[in-house]
């Protein structure tokens, strides 16, 4: 088997083995997501409506825009933070001191767009990258932020608006090398 | 609405912060022209969320839940306007991905040893002081030495690799082991079929051993083993890996490859699915069953 090949074109026309190898592939990284941004009694539902997402959206994934991974993360995240602001309920107790300096390294091997991403932080200042590892790690809404940090709403707003701009800017600038995009 | 605004306004609904007023602005616009841009914004968080992500951390599926998406998906699919089909055209057969990726990386990290310790060892021939009496044909006589040295050290430290059958024993003489001996069914593919299964719950790895089980077209159907494990729903018991068995007819020896951990196998079932396997078997043709204390 090709374990760089990417499934979701196979998903998309129905393809059961890579159904199978998808849920296989994925489940674990949806699954701590999902625990991480969702009270534990709701996760298996959220990780459930999350590969329907999946199986529905699998034909728009363009290998030429993102990786699967990051297009996986995408539906993920959306599916969450949908359950996460209809309940209006923080994810969890956020210890400030914890994010003081946030550590990204360790899922950068598997996805070259988390590298690039990574890259474009780096090029942020402390304030702006705890910012954006509140919103997007542990799922806060900008309110929260603000209250947890005492940053101004503005500027927590500010910080996020620029800091995905920014991050967007170097996805497409970079160009899409053809390795990267089979990474999975 | 410029297009700051409309950015401003993506960003703050992928990160969950759309007012009503906004989400509203938003819903009056024509979605189709910034769709790209909404997935493009929505790929950006998926990669910073990424980078934040300790892979090491990762937490494996739960075994119910897992069962339940591939559930899902099936019913998703029978409903679909693109049935859910056989395998296409990249075909798994499951008992060997991992092991094989095991190799790799065993070695890949060789490889990069193995030039590290000679990348070292040139060094230190280049940076020899120019008085030294080694003359550049002897220079170049030791490196060759030292790196056939280092070779034949690597050569010697690698584990030789292992047959299915040669592992399948060094299991079993480890833990003393008692295989489970396959009862065939009646089914034609089936007829004459014997040789047993052994697991071990501590290494969470096991293999069958099978003899006179009909050779398979892979393009028409495949072998798949099912685990039922204590403690687990019959209904749904353990994908334990799709096989082929080659045309030969003599005896072969399969890893186990289940796709979740199994604590206490209580029956093992080998059923003839479709190309590729399938996530819930409709149980049509068992051709082997083997069932501790039933030997």
């Amino acid at each position: 088997m090709n374990a760089t090949a990417p499934l979701l074109p196979r998903v998309a026309q129905g393809d059961q083995g890579a159904v199978k190898t998808c849920i296989d592939t994925y489940g674990g990284l949806i699954w701590s997501v999902a625990k991480r941004l969702c009270p534990a009694q709701e996760a298996e539902d959220a990780v459930q409506e999350i590969f329907i997402d999946l199986w529905k959206n699998a034909a728009r994934f363009d290998a030429s825009k993102s990786s699967e991974k990051t297009f996986i993360v995408m539906i993920a995240r959306r599916r969450l933070i949908d359950r996460l602001r209809q309940q209006k309920r923080r994810p969890e107790q956020v210890n400030l001191a914890d994010t003081a300096e946030p550590a990204y390294s360790a899922g950068l091997e598997a996805s070259a767009d988390a590298a690039l991403a990574h890259e474009a932080m780096q090029g942020m200042n402390r304030e702006q990258r705890q910012v954006l590892y509140l919103s997007l790690h542990l799922g806060l809404s900008h309110g929260e932020i603000a209250e947890t940090t005492g940053v101004a709403l503005g500027t927590v707003k500010s910080h996020i608006r620029r800091g995905l701009s920014a991050i967007r800017e170097k996805l497409e600038m970079i160009g899409k090398p053809k390795e990267r995009r089979a990474m999975p | 609405m410029t297009d700051q605004r409309l950015l401003d306004l993506l960003v703050d609904r992928e990160t969950g912060d759309l007012d009503r007023k906004d989400r509203i602005a938003l819903a009056g616009m024509d979605h189709d022209s910034f769709l790209d841009l909404e997935d493009d914004m929505g790929l950006a968080a998926a990669a910073a969320m990424l980078a934040f992500e300790d892979d090491q951390a990762l937490e494996k599926l739960p075994a119910e839940l897992h069962i339940h998406i591939a559930e899902d998906a099936k019913v998703f699919f029978a409903n679909a306007a693109v049935p859910l089909t056989a395998e296409q055209d990249d075909p798994v057969v499951t008992p060997f991905p991992s092991s094989e990726s095991a190799d790799e990386k065993d070695t890949s990290s060789l490889v990069q040893w193995l030039g590290w310790l000679v990348a070292a060892a040139v060094i230190t021939f280049v940076f020899l002081p120019k008085e030294d009496v080694v003359s550049p044909e002897q220079r170049l006589q030791i490196e060759a030495e030292v790196r056939t040295a280092i070779l034949r050290d690597i050569e010697a430290q690698t584990p030789p690799e292992l047959t299915p059958g040669e592992a399948r024993t060094q299991l079993m003489a480890s833990q003393a082991l008692e295989p489970l001996p396959w009862q065939a069914l009646p089914d034609v593919a089936a007829e004459g079929a014997s040789g047993d299964v052994v697991w071990s719950a501590d290494d969470k790895q096991g293999f069958m051993r099978i003899k006179g089980l009909a050779a398979n077209n892979p393009e028409e159907y495949q072998y798949q083993l099912w685990i039922f494990d204590k403690d687990r729903d019959e209904k749904f018991p353990v994908d334990g890996g799709v096989f082929d068995i080659p045309a030969d007819g003599g005896e072969v020896v399969i890893p186990i490859n289940a796709k979740i951990a199994v604590q206490e196998p209580q029956l093992y079932a080998v059923t003839i699915e479709k190309p590729g396997g399938v996530v819930v078997s409709g149980r049509e043709r068992i051709v082997l069953l083997a069932k501790p204390g039933q030997g």
